[in-house]
């Protein structure tokens, strides 16, 4: 399982000294220890450590977190949260495990795919000015 | 096939005569001689390059280090057709011999005369080409893809490999793609700078401008030239054709 691979596996590591800011994107696996504001989207597995802070709405094939983020977050297959894990925002998944301890405050939709919250916030956002 | 033997200066040295009079023979006797050109300091990499293309040659084989394979493939890689060849001799140096397999001194001479060739990528950085690593230190910004920003509030070192051993974490061949290594950089009690590997961050990119907040930095660009920021890296979008072992790493 991703929770179990080393660091190695990750195509992409962000560690604890780095602070990534924009619109990231990836087609493999990504571990994020670090901070991270603005969007993540990979089509490989994510895997959130303990000390990562996460501004940012988050698009992934699976993912495994431990860590805090701010954001809608959308998995197609498995969500897994750890004990640590705090999530604020809205989730969208089809399988989700989530460990005694885990917090997440937002609305929890378990059908990934149908409704993706990362392109239903940017929607939002671009009619909101023509309707005032 | 025209080889063109390319000799690196240090080889004058006459530890080397013994060696490159072996080299010489056994080239020879697989049938793979050819001219030789030797580098001093009238006559560059790019001059004995072009003379020996100009003169038919379509195989420029590097006898010497990491920085004569460079240099080789910089003047090389504007060439459509040309096969880079890599014979090398001594012992400093010598990181990219075994990612491509092959063996240092006479050894290297049947990897030749094998003729097993791969397309490598070629960095560039502003208008330059490069094949190994580039190196810095202190506070660099990183903007990647046009699309995301890596910031670091203390000092870091960035290393960005094309050819490399990346530093213990393994050899990674990624479609297209370079990788960018950033490692917090710890001063200890006696002032010296250490790198902390535990923390290292893994990027792969296809470009990147790398800018500094304060002054400018200075890049380390295959182990022998300095480039200031700002800087954009990318790939090139010519290859490299390189004869390699079977043993390659890469």
């Amino acid at each position: 399982m991703f929770k179990s691979e080393n660091n190695s596996s990750a195509e992409t590591l962000i560690g604890p000294s780095v602070h990534v800011k924009g619109d990231f994107k990836s087609q493999g696996n990504v571990q994020i220890e670090g901070q991270v504001t603005g969007t993540i989207q990979t089509s490989g597995n994510l895997r959130v450590g303990e000390q990562a802070v996460i501004n940012a709405n988050i698009s992934a094939a699976n993912a495994y977190v431990a860590g805090s983020i701010k954001g809608n977050v959308l998995v197609t297959d498995k969500l897994e949260l750890s004990a640590k894990a705090k999530i604020e925002g809205d989730v969208n998944t089809k399988i989700l495990i989530m460990a005694e301890g885990a917090q997440l405050n937002g609305r929890c939709q378990m059908s990934a795919g149908t409704n993706d919250p990362i392109n239903k916030t940017k929607k939002e956002k671009t009619i909101a000015p023509q309707e005032n | 096939m025209p080889y063109f033997y390319l000799y690196d200066s240090y080889l004058q040295d006459r530890s080397y005569a013994a060696t490159l009079i072996k080299l010489e023979t056994t080239l020879t006797d697989l049938g793979i001689q050819g001219r030789v050109g030797r580098l001093t300091l009238l006559k560059s990499v790019k001059d004995l390059v072009e003379t020996a293309i100009h003169g038919g040659a379509d195989t420029i084989v590097a006898v010497g280090n990491d920085i004569t394979l460079s240099q080789t493939a910089q003047a090389v890689i504007k060439h459509q057709r040309i096969t880079v060849g890599f014979i090398p001799l001594g012992t400093q140096n010598q990181i990219i011999a075994p990612l491509l397999g092959i063996p240092t001194g006479i050894l290297a001479c049947h990897v030749l005369s094998g003729r097993l060739i791969e397309e490598l990528p070629v960095g560039k950085i502003n208008n330059h080409y490069w094949l190994q690593s580039i190196i810095t230190q202190g506070l660099p910004i990183m903007e990647c893809e046009k699309s995301y920003e890596v910031v670091v509030e203390s000092p870091h070192t960035l290393k960005i490999c094309n050819l490399d051993n990346y530093q213990g974490v393994g050899v990674k061949k990624l479609n297209n793609k370079m990788t960018a290594l950033l490692t917090p950089t710890q001063q200890s009690g006696l002032g010296w700078f250490k790198n902390n590997s535990n923390a290292t961050s893994s990027l792969p990119f296809k470009e990147l401008k790398l800018t500094s907040p304060e002054e400018e930095l200075s890049l380390l660009v295959d182990n022998y030239r300095i480039i200031k920021t700002p800087a954009t890296v990318s790939i090139a979008p010519q290859k490299l054709r390189i004869i390699v072992g079977k043993k390659r790493l890469i």
